[in-house]
């Protein structure tokens, strides 16, 4: 490896280390955020160089009981679907609540789906933990419960949406009424990688010191070696 | 790594409005029918529709139920269960309520101590006593009458959406529109809860809740001052490349 080189790696370490950064601050912040799914890092090889992949993890948050019968909180892969103006959004966030028309909506008044459109929930339903809304024991609709299928489902805002090709299957999740999942942050994990990431770019920082100064004595000694 | 400061940075406003919302039901802990709020963090969007750190939270009001406590006043009344008081306010509105701490005044309504009235109930000249029953219906014994005299009856009233409803400065609650409509039934019918005498409902406030949530909030607010510090520290490193 020529020096230049050596100096361009080392600028894409630090980049890469400060796209880390980005994430950390990101899990940080939401460390309080209801059905948060913490986002992973990593780096890896991509044409001639390195970059970095995002991905929600699947790591189930701690219950938090409310006793509000219309907090439901996921334990299990899957999310709730909710329709948003953008389509459908899958969310863990179980902050719902009764909306106009017997309809269920979430913290961002989107209605959330049941078996057909919008789910039916009439005053005094309750949900059982397989998602059935219920109303003095009879079935009124069913949660939309699903499990992106294939790969992750991309990171677009608060609702996490599924890529095209990848049709929604049906989760094994079950739903606790009455609980709120808390965010899935790690905070100690967190300010371990936030440590490791200031760390791992200033090393980046040194090697291309390292690489300019070499430069600098290619540019200024080697001419002045006499045979 | 401006992104992780501009992130770091509304999280730690974030935590900060979260002890505002904790403060503010501490300081309301002995308000009989205060209804607690909770803070709602939303991840927050970039222009290009990707989550940058998260929202400043809106409260949504919680209408769990309070502890309720037996006192000796026969015009305590508290609900044990869903449903709201509907009360006439000093300038003609309409208000609504978990409150329960009514007096008779000189008219024979029931008024809480803000000066609203409750709607339904109006005792005749001379009550000496009256007896409220778990539906609503409210019976007065009249001094030089035998038995007793209907006084009405305290219906309970919901709405599609309570945590919609707004919170005014004399503590009762307004409808608004995205409270969506509101409807009205007996105490113990239609999923209404129960109306009891001689009792006062508390705030639904848990100070060990709270006490935990600040704690919380604390550490939170910490990691993303450490978050704001990094970042501060790899923009130096970054500015100090050139020197070699």
């Amino acid at each position: 490896m020529d020096t230049a080189d050596a100096l361009s790696s080392a600028a894409a370490g630090m980049r890469l280390q400060s796209d880390r950064l980005d994430v950390i601050a990101q899990n940080l912040a939401n460390a309080s955020t209801i059905g948060y799914r913490e986002r992973t890092w990593n780096a890896a090889a991509s044409g001639d160089g390195v970059k970095s992949f995002v991905a929600a993890s699947d790591r189930q948050g701690a219950l938090r009981r409310t006793g509000v019968t219309t907090d439901l909180a996921l334990v299990g892969r899957g999310y709730f679907a909710v329709a948003t103006p953008d389509g459908v959004g899958y969310t863990r966030d179980g902050r719902f609540r009764p909306g106009a028309g017997d309809s269920l909506v979430d913290a961002r008044g989107n209605a959330v789906l049941g078996a057909l459109g919008p789910a039916r929930f009439p005053r005094g339903a309750h949900v059982e933990p397989d998602g059935r809304i219920m109303k003095n024991g009879a079935v009124i609709d069913r949660l939309r419960i699903v499990g992106p299928s294939g790969a992750s489902p991309s990171d677009a805002g608060p609702y996490l949406r599924a890529p095209a090709q990848n049709v929604p299957t049906r989760a094994a999740a079950t739903v606790h009424a009455g609980y709120l999942e808390e965010s899935g942050v790690d905070a100690i994990a967190e300010m371990s990688s936030l440590v490791a990431a200031q760390r791992a770019y200033e090393a980046d920082q040194k090697a291309a010191q390292q690489a300019d100064e070499t430069l600098r004595r290619a540019v200024t000694d080697v001419p002045a070696v006499r045979p | 790594m401006n992104r992780a400061l501009v992130t770091a940075v509304s999280g730690m406003a974030a935590q900060q409005a979260v002890l505002d919302s904790i403060a503010a039901d501490l300081s309301n802990v002995d308000v009989v029918g205060y209804r607690a709020s909770r803070p709602e963090f939303a991840a927050m969007l970039a222009p290009d529709g990707s989550a940058v750190g998260v929202g400043a939270p809106d409260s949504q009001r919680l209408f769990t139920q309070g502890r309720i406590d037996e006192t000796d006043d026969p015009y305590d009344v508290a609900i044990d269960g869903d449903g709201l008081f509907a009360v006439t306010t000093a300038d003609g509105a309409t208000a609504y309520t978990r409150a329960g701490n009514f007096t008779p005044d000189a008219r024979g309504h029931l008024t809480l101590p803000n000066g609203a009235m409750l709607i339904g109930v109006r005792l005749p000249r001379g009550t000496t006593s009256i007896t409220i029953a778990a539906d609503g219906s409210v019976r007065a014994a009249v001094a030089g009458k035998a038995g007793f005299v209907r006084a009405g009856n305290i219906r309970l009233h919901d709405f599609a959406d309570k945590s919609a409803l707004r919170l005014g400065d004399d503590g009762l609650l307004y409808a608004t529109s995205s409270a969506g409509a509101g409807c009205s039934g007996s105490a113990g019918a239609d999923g209404f809860g129960r109306i009891k005498q001689r009792a006062l409902e508390r705030a639904n406030v848990s100070v060990a809740e709270a006490m935990m949530a600040i704690l919380t909030a604390q550490r939170a607010y910490e990691a993303n001052a450490k978050a704001v510090q990094a970042a501060d520290e790899m923009l130096r490193l970054a500015n100090n490349l050139e020197r070699g």
